[in-house]
């Protein structure tokens, strides 16, 4: 007996360069969506960021030294630099406690994830960014320019080394 | 039994059955709820349940207590689920946003927001007096009962907390008008305050995963 089969006709699917493909539309789409959540926040008052600054952040702390769990830990500081990126200055320099601050990322330099350790980086960038002088201190202080600086010590002499080996 | 109108003769029966019975109805719901398959029986079949079965969310209304509305926050969450069934997000993003914000506009944010609200405020007000207690050592030897104490029952389950933030999480990925309703409506106080203080030492929740989620996606 004669056995028949059936090919289905292939289904294409469109590259993710594509700007019709499903990929690029739902790109497009979160970034309209970014857009406006930033538009509406650049019109929220002062009492709403103090709010942040004051209230939310402390607590954000407190979650992120309690959780041990990574995804957990990851997007409790990504929260935190979200917070720190709407803030403005007057608000961030008013509000937030540079002792604690400093302290967490100090631990998140110590005990985090690389993914951890970049967020931290720009949590520190940005705030000294935002007012040197009230954050350079207790940054000092809590060891977490020593950890930085180590850091970039251990990158160089790893640059090092591996320059050494390519010219051997 | 979608299909059916068995659902809806019980929908219009609820009132007049028994506790025990208006259960297994719940229980039915619940059965349901997760399996539209089209726009058409979605809106046809399911969202009548939805727009009937969500105030029952409220506990001592309808007569509603702990365990029903836990699942009915459960049924909701389904439901909202279930139109992933037929609407693709990637595929036709405006209509899925537009479709989410109806659903939503209905009154269920602002249902959510006043138990999330009622919660909030019962569960600070039992810390607080936790921590009083825990001040005055020798206060504990008393012989303590819900009213002496100062603490009230929560009204809510963390489960149905859970439930709660995961429908304000799926609204808030595509939907910018939830989240200007979250900004504007005082909702981000309201979940700031579901967080666990430094102060008070506790537990951290079985919902904070949930937070924190909702949290990252209302910011920018």
């Amino acid at each position: 007996m004669q056995k028949m089969i059936f090919f289905a006709p292939r289904q294409v699917f469109a590259s993710s360069e594509d700007p019709t493909s499903h990929f690029q539309l739902m790109k497009r789409a979160i970034e309209e969506l970014e857009g406006q959540k930033r538009e509406l926040y650049s019109g929220m008052s002062t009492q709403f960021f103090e709010f942040l600054a004051s209230t939310l952040l402390p607590k954000l702390f407190y979650s992120y030294r309690e959780n041990v769990g990574q995804a957990f830990r990851e997007k409790c500081i990504s929260i935190i630099d979200k917070v720190l990126a709407v803030l403005p200055d007057a608000v961030a320099i008013e509000k937030i406690d540079p002792v604690s601050l400093a302290q967490l990322v100090n631990q998140i330099l110590a005990t985090g994830t690389g993914q951890q350790v970049l967020i931290a980086l720009q949590i520190a960038s940005r705030t000294l960014r935002s007012n040197a002088l009230k954050f350079v201190i207790p940054f000092q202080r809590e060891g977490a320019s020593q950890v930085i600086m180590d850091f970039t010590d251990s990158e160089r002499a790893g640059l090092a080394a591996k320059f050494d080996k390519e010219e051997i | 039994m979608l299909n059916s109108p068995a659902i809806l003769t019980l929908m219009q029966v609820f009132d007049f059955c028994e506790n025990h019975a208006q259960k297994k109805v719940i229980t039915l719901c619940h059965n349901v709820s997760r399996h539209a398959t089209s726009e058409e029986q979605f809106n046809n079949q399911v969202l009548p349940v939805l727009q009937w079965i969500f105030p029952k969310i409220v506990v001592e209304r309808y007569g509603s207590d702990q365990k029903t509305s836990e699942q009915v926050a459960q049924i909701v969450l389904n439901i909202i689920n279930s139109m992933n069934n037929f609407f693709s997000p990637t595929k036709d993003n405006e209509k899925y946003v537009l479709k989410f914000e109806t659903v939503m506009n209905t009154g269920l944010t602002e249902t959510i927001c006043s138990c999330l609200s009622d919660y909030a405020v019962t569960s600070n007000s039992n810390k607080i007096s936790h921590a009083e207690d825990e001040d005055e050592p020798m206060e504990s030897f008393k012989i303590e009962t819900g009213a002496a104490s100062g603490t009230q029952d929560l009204k809510y389950t963390e489960q149905t907390i859970s439930a709660m933030l995961q429908i304000l999480c799926q609204g808030c990925r595509f939907s910018h008008l939830l989240i200007a309703q979250m900004l504007h409506g005082n909702v981000l106080r309201i979940i700031t305050n579901l967080l666990p203080e430094d102060s008070q030492s506790q537990n951290l929740p079985a919902y904070i995963n949930d937070l924190i989620s909702l949290l990252n996606l209302v910011l920018p």
